[in-house]
Formats: C-alpha cells, sequence, structure tokens
C-alpha cells in the first residue's frame, strides 16, 4: 500500500488525506537593476501568472534584495490583482522592508524586502481562474516621496557582486486551509 | 486520465503530502517589548487536522527600536501548555533567528527581524500527536536568566507617518508521510 493510501471497506486503495497544494507557481525576476524613484507611490515589479483554479487560496512568500540605502521606509506592500475585473487586494502587512544599515553604494550592506501572505479563495481578485497581476511596491501614508533603496534586484553592481534577483512562490491551495488572525 | 495517475488510469503516480495549511497573520499590532528574562509575546491556536501528521512553521515578524541584540528567542508548540516543562509542550531554540534593528534605530528608523523555521514530529510528540486545537508561542528565554527586551514593538504599525501595517506571517503545514527530518 503506497504511502498515504488507506484500505476501504471495499478493498480499494483510498487516499488517506487529499494533498491541498493543487498548483506552484515560481517568479524568479529576470529584470535586475530596476531603479527605484524617489516618490510618494510606485510598482517596480509586477507580473502575472494564470491561476489555474477558480476556488482555491492563494498563498505567496519570497524576498526582494535591495542595494543603497535611502529611506528607511516607504510603506511596502504587495497586491493580487483580477486582470479581467480589476478588482484588487492589496496588502501591506504581506511586506517587511529592511534598508540597507548605511549608505555608501553599491558595495556596502544591502537590504531585503520579504513578502508572505495569503488571499482566501473568497477574496475578488482571486475567486476566479485566469489571468492574475502580482504587484510589488510601496505607498507611504503621509504621501510624502520615499525611496526604499536605490536599485532593486542588484546585480553586478560592484565587481565582486554577482546577480541578486526577486524569486516569489505563489501556491493554490484547495480546501483544508485555515487563515488565522 | 487525471493529472498525476498512471496510465492504468487507477493508482496516483505520486501522493502529495501537505495535508493542511494554517496561515497565521497577527492581527495583533504594536506589541510593547518588555525587557524581561522571560516572555512569549505572540502565541496563537490553531486546529491540527489530524493526529499523524509533522508540522512544517516558515515566517517573521517584524521589529522596531533597538534594544537588545540577543534574547534566546524560540518558537513553542503545545497542546495548550505553557510550562516549559511540560512533555506536551516542545520547545525550539533552533526554530528562531533574530536580527535586531540597528543601533539606536526608533519607529522611524531601520526595523529588525525574527525569523522563524522549524520542525516538529508531531506524528509522535506527546501533546501534538493528536488531531485539535495546537497553540504556537514565539518568545524568547535568556540562556543566563539576564533581562532581555528583542527590540521595542512587535507588528509595529503605523509607528511614524510614512509607515503602514507590517505583521507577524506564519504558515504552518501539516505533512503526512513522505518527509524527513535530517539533523
Amino acid at each position: 500500500m503506497a504511502i498515504n493510501f488507506g484500505s476501504s471497506a471495499s478493498g480499494l486503495e483510498t487516499q488517506k488525506y487529499a494533498s491541498n497544494i493543487c498548483r506552484v507557481y515560481h517568479f524568479e525576476d529576470a529584470t535586475h537593476n530596476i531603479s527605484i524613484p524617489n516618490q510618494a507611490a510606485a510598482g517596480p515589479i509586477v507580473f502575472n501568472f494564470t491561476k489555474a483554479y477558480a476556488d482555491t487560496n492563494i498563498i505567496l512568500w519570497g524576498l526582494t534584495p535591495v542595494s543603497n540605502r535611502s529611506s528607511s521606509h516607504a510603506g511596502c506592500y504587495i497586491y493580487i490583482k483580477d486582470v479581467s475585473s480589476g478588482n484588487q487586494s492589496r496588502k501591506y502587512e504581506s511586506a517587511h522592508f529592511n534598508t540597507p544599515e548605511r549608505g555608501g553604494g553599491d558595495d556596502y550592506p544591502y537590504g531585503t524586502i520579504i513578502w508572505q501572505g495569503m488571499w482566501a479563495a473568497s477574496d475578488s481578485a482571486v475567486n476566479t481562474a485566469g489571468n492574475k497581476e502580482v504587484l510589488l511596491g510601496w505607498s507611504t501614508r503621509n504621501s510624502a516621496a520615499e525611496q526604499p533603496g536605490n536599485q532593486w534586484n542588484p546585480s553586478e553592481r560592484s565587481a565582486r557582486n554577482r546577480d541578486r534577483t526577486t524569486n516569489i512562490t505563489i501556491i493554490e491551495t484547495y480546501g483544508n486551509t485555515t487563515f488565522i488572525n | 486520465m487525471g493529472l498525476n495517475f498512471s496510465t492504468n488510469n487507477s493508482t496516483q503516480k505520486y501522493t502529495g503530502n501537505v495535508a493542511y495549511v494554517h496561515f497565521f497573520t497577527d492581527a495583533t499590532k504594536n506589541i510593547t517589548i518588555n525587557s524581561t528574562s522571560s516572555n512569549y509575546p505572540i502565541s496563537t491556536v490553531f486546529a491540527k487536522k489530524y493526529a499523524d501528521t509533522n508540522l512544517l512553521l516558515f515566517g517573521w515578524t517584524p521589529v522596531s527600536g533597538q534594544n537588545s541584540y540577543h534574547a534566546g528567542c524560540y518558537a513553542a508548540i503545545s497542546n495548550g501548555d505553557t510550562s516549559s516543562s511540560s512533555a506536551n509542550y516542545h520547545r525550539k531554540y533552533d526554530a528562531a533567528h533574530y536580527v535586531t534593528p540597528p543601533d539606536n534605530m526608533g519607529d522611524d528608523g531601520i526595523y529588525g527581524t525574527v525569523y522563524w523555521h522549524g520542525w516538529w514530529n508531531a506524528s509522535s510528540l506527546q501533546g501534538l500527536n493528536s488531531a485539535g486545537n495546537k497553540t504556537l508561542f514565539l518568545g524568547w528565554s535568556s540562556r543566563n536568566g539576564g533581562n532581555e527586551g528583542p527590540g521595542n514593538f512587535w507588528n509595529p504599525t503605523n509607528r511614524s507617518a510614512r509607515t503602514q501595517s507590517r505583521t507577524t506571517n506564519c504558515q504552518i503545514w501539516e505533512i503526512y508521510g513522505n518527509s524527513t527530518l535530517i539533523t
């Protein structure tokens, strides 16, 4: 009997627990050295994925590398938008920006934005199959111009450096998923 | 023939083993961190769906305000017991990594992070090897009993004019079979 299969009364093998991860997407940004403007709001990284099923939850996590200190804060967020309807669901709480500790340039310590969030299957941005847009950006609460780093996805910006880029994993889960807050 | 089913149309080729996902986004913001030798500022209850699944935790907590560099952070899971001496309580210091805000940083300065990532053999550990309510504790306990404050606020929200909400996000996966803890 295979792992995760049990016996039924009829003698047939039945799966003991259904797995609930039914689709995995991984975004690895091919665009490097994204110049970050000094403004109140911007969305420097945008990508799309095709949600396979209407009735699945979306869970994502990942990171964006950042070079060169500018603003310590900017109000970073991530949203998912249903391209067809335009329904958008933005989450500030799914972003955490740690600025590079000091200025100095591309050969100095770097920073990170880490991303993690869940959009329930009932959310109007994800409750259909099809084309979804993900945007990584910021919007300051007081509308002041801010610049969360000078470059996102810094690549070969000093002689010793290599490529770095944004990596985000997105999963679709069906059932057996609970949002706790 | 369904996806992931073999040619005779009767057997699944590979079984998935993530049986349940719990996603915790902390609704409690601006948690004040006091300087003390031991504390768990965040705890949350989740209903383990199955008795014989293991638990994988990963996530992070944003932190504002530099205070102590170190405090002995941990993640723990129990059946609700809060005593670390209980056989139903399983604490992992190795599942936490605290990176303090830099020196002298406050609510508008550079923030820090506690990273959480750990595995519990919950299919066999006492208190976890049953379905039902379990409690996740995120906290610290200094090894020397000294008073420490890992930051001033966890889940800092709107603490300066330009900042927005930030909070703890953690996933707990229940995994059945086909999984190995390597040490």
